[in-house]
């Protein structure tokens, strides 16, 4: 048993060939009708560039709030026994397990201007239904319960004895937390920003509903893939190509820059 | 100097202990696990805070629940060496032993200069740019003392420093230990399950079981005196109770569970017996020599100690001896093997 690969294990690297082309076949067979001739006007097109730059800006934005709200809830899930823990675990893994249009419509709920929330903002001066804002909040709501799970992972890993040292020897909660904790629940926490933002700016079914699909303001690239299918088929074709190619790039490099960081 | 006088319910039971150590002194705390050894040390770290109590060191309170005192862990500055050591794997050595010093901001130089000083001490200057995961379980050891000791509290606290080694490694690094901790002159409380670090280390022994201190003193009186079977297993020791008869011609019988053991004590009544496993001689046939006492026994373990072999016997009562491995092959000792036992009256301290 070195771990390599052997003649016996040829029904499982069967059914992994199979789960392989399933996944790929369909990329392939999009990629395929990518319309290399005219590629560059199409990168060009504004539905393309528009989309893809709000995109860029709203995950921008929706990612750190996802860490900066996430990490204390992952860190408490992680390290703390309480009272009603099972349900706020139950409450996190939500709105993963919720079809997107649902989250995207309980929003709408919330923040239309006849919404509990909506009615207060709206007498302030601030809307938010089918503005950039929305798109940002509709991130957030799908995006977070990724970070929360791969940031509670990272910090579960931190051996407890590790922050009776800290501790020991003179550091703050706050000092063990920078200096032991987080560099040890990093691959976690990288992991978790990685999937957060995958999420985010793959978002579509609650960002469409809660915050429409107007170009520059709500029309981020999944909503314009979706759109563009429809109208232009090379456009909604390219845009995806983008999105996908953007999406492997990452997730191959966070594999890469995590298994060489010295652990 | 460590003052403590603590109570704490734990799960099972309530810890219950007052100890005190003076600086330069090192008390080993010695119990079977789950006894609540650690729990003493967590208690003086002030990672568990005691229900009742008071907790001093030198001039300073770090716990009293009289007045309201509980300084935070972070500011007790003590020196604790962990169980297996919890060095911070993503640091490297050095960065490992200046981390206490950093966290309480010594100037920079002063930093550099007590971590190479202590790397010095403990022979790993060498292990300096290393990360703690890439050496070996002894020099872990001594990476994990001098991170303790290098912020120069006045209490070194130490949790089973010795049980992650093995028996070779041990035996080296119980000397080293041993050295450096009478060097630094720090008050240190040694906590361990084994007996043989508890000698080693101990200027004072207190055994705990159940959360209870069931005996504390020096080496001697726990060697010699044990007060409960529970205090002579733990040291090695062995240990009868019994009801002494009156003496005849200098020696007097001691009943112990309708056996017969010849002593040189000399008033009768109940009396705790116990002597030193090196004093009990085995032999294949039946000795000639001045024993008074022989017993056939039967072999029920062989423990390998150091250099020598700790033989459990059932002679009717527990029994033990101690014998150098040259004997035991000569006696082509094993389990269930058949042997005399035998000890000299004079070999047994009895004590009421």
């Amino acid at each position: 048993m070195d771990g390599r690969l052997s003649p016996r294990n040829a029904f499982l690297v069967l059914m992994a060939a199979l789960f392989v082309a399933f996944v790929t076949v369909p990329l392939i067979c999009m990629v395929l009708g990518v319309p290399l001739a005219r590629l560059g006007r199409y990168l060009h097109d504004p539905m393309v560039v528009d989309s893809l730059a709000l995109t860029l800006k709203t995950t921008l934005i929706s990612v750190p709030i996802v860490v900066a709200l996430g990490s204390p809830l992952a860190y408490l899930l992680a390290r703390r026994e309480f009272w009603g823990k099972q349900v706020l675990d139950a409450l996190v893994d939500l709105p993963m397990s919720m079809p997107p249009v649902v989250m995207g419509f309980a929003l709408l709920m919330t923040f239309a201007p006849l919404g509990p929330i909506g009615s207060v903002l709206k007498g302030m001066g601030i809307e938010v239904v089918f503005t950039t804002a929305a798109v940002i909040i509709a991130q957030v709501m799908m995006a977070a319960p990724l970070y929360v799970k791969a940031a509670r992972t990272g910090f579960e890993s931190v051996d407890d004895s590790l922050l009776r040292a800290s501790l020991v020897l003179g550091a703050s909660r706050w000092r063990t937390f920078l200096r032991v904790t987080l560099p040890l629940s990093a691959g976690g926490v990288i992991t978790g920003v990685i999937l957060a933002w995958a999420r985010a700016a793959g978002e579509f079914c609650a960002t469409i509903t809660f915050a429409g699909n107007m170009p520059k303001t709500t029309q981020t690239a999944p909503v314009a893939v979706f759109v563009g299918v429809n109208q232009d088929l090379s456009v909604g074709v390219t845009l995806a190509t983008i999105l996908l190619a953007f999406s492997f790039a990452v997730l191959l490099g966070a594999r890469i820059l995590l298994k060489r960081s010295p652990r | 100097m460590l003052d403590l006088q603590v109570r704490k319910r734990l799960r099972d039971f309530e810890l219950q202990i007052a100890l005190s150590v003076p600086a330069g002194e090192t008390l080993a705390v010695i119990g079977p696990s789950g006894a609540g050894k650690t729990s003493v040390l967590a208690l003086i770290a002030g990672l568990m805070t005691p229900d009742e109590g008071r907790i001093v060191v030198g001039d300073r309170v770090l716990f009293d629940s009289a007045r309201r005192i509980n300084v935070p862990p972070e500011q007790r500055l003590l020196g604790y060496v962990l169980q297996e050591y919890a060095l911070f794997p993503h640091m490297t050595v050095l960065r490992n032993i200046e981390y206490g010093m950093e966290a309480r901001r010594m100037p920079r130089d002063e930093i550099a200069r007590r971590s190479a000083e202590t790397m010095r001490m403990l022979g790993i200057s060498h292990l300096a740019g290393v990360r703690p995961t890439r050496i070996s379980g002894g020099e872990r050891q001594r990476v994990a003392l001098a991170r303790a000791i290098a912020a120069g509290g006045q209490v070194l606290l130490l949790d089973e420093p010795l049980a992650a080694l093995d028996a070779q490694t041990r035996q080296n690094a119980r000397g080293d230990l041993r050295r450096v901790i009478q060097s630094v002159g720090v008050a240190a409380v040694f906590v361990t399950h084994d007996y043989v670090d508890a000698l080693a280390f101990g200027d004072r022994i207190c055994v705990i079981d159940r959360g209870e201190v069931v005996q504390m003193g020096s080496q001697e009186d726990l060697l010699l005196r044990p007060k409960a079977r529970f205090v002579a297993e733990f040291m090695g020791v062995n240990f009868l109770h019994g009801t002494a008869q009156p003496p005849q011609d200098g020696v007097s019988k001691v009943l112990v569970d309708g056996i017969e053991v010849s002593t040189t004590l000399e008033e009768p009544g109940e009396v705790f017996l116990a002597f030193s496993p090196v004093d009990v001689t085995l032999s294949a046939e039946p000795p000639a020599g001045s024993a008074q006492n022989v017993f056939r026994a039967t072999v029920t373990a062989l423990l390998q100690l150091g250099g020598r072999i700790r033989v459990d016997l059932d002679a009717g009562f527990p029994l033990v001896a101690e014998l150098t491995p040259d004997s035991v092959a000569r006696l082509g000792l094993e389990i269930g093997s058949n042997v005399y036992a035998s000890f000299k009256a004079t070999a047994i301290e009895a004590y009421r």
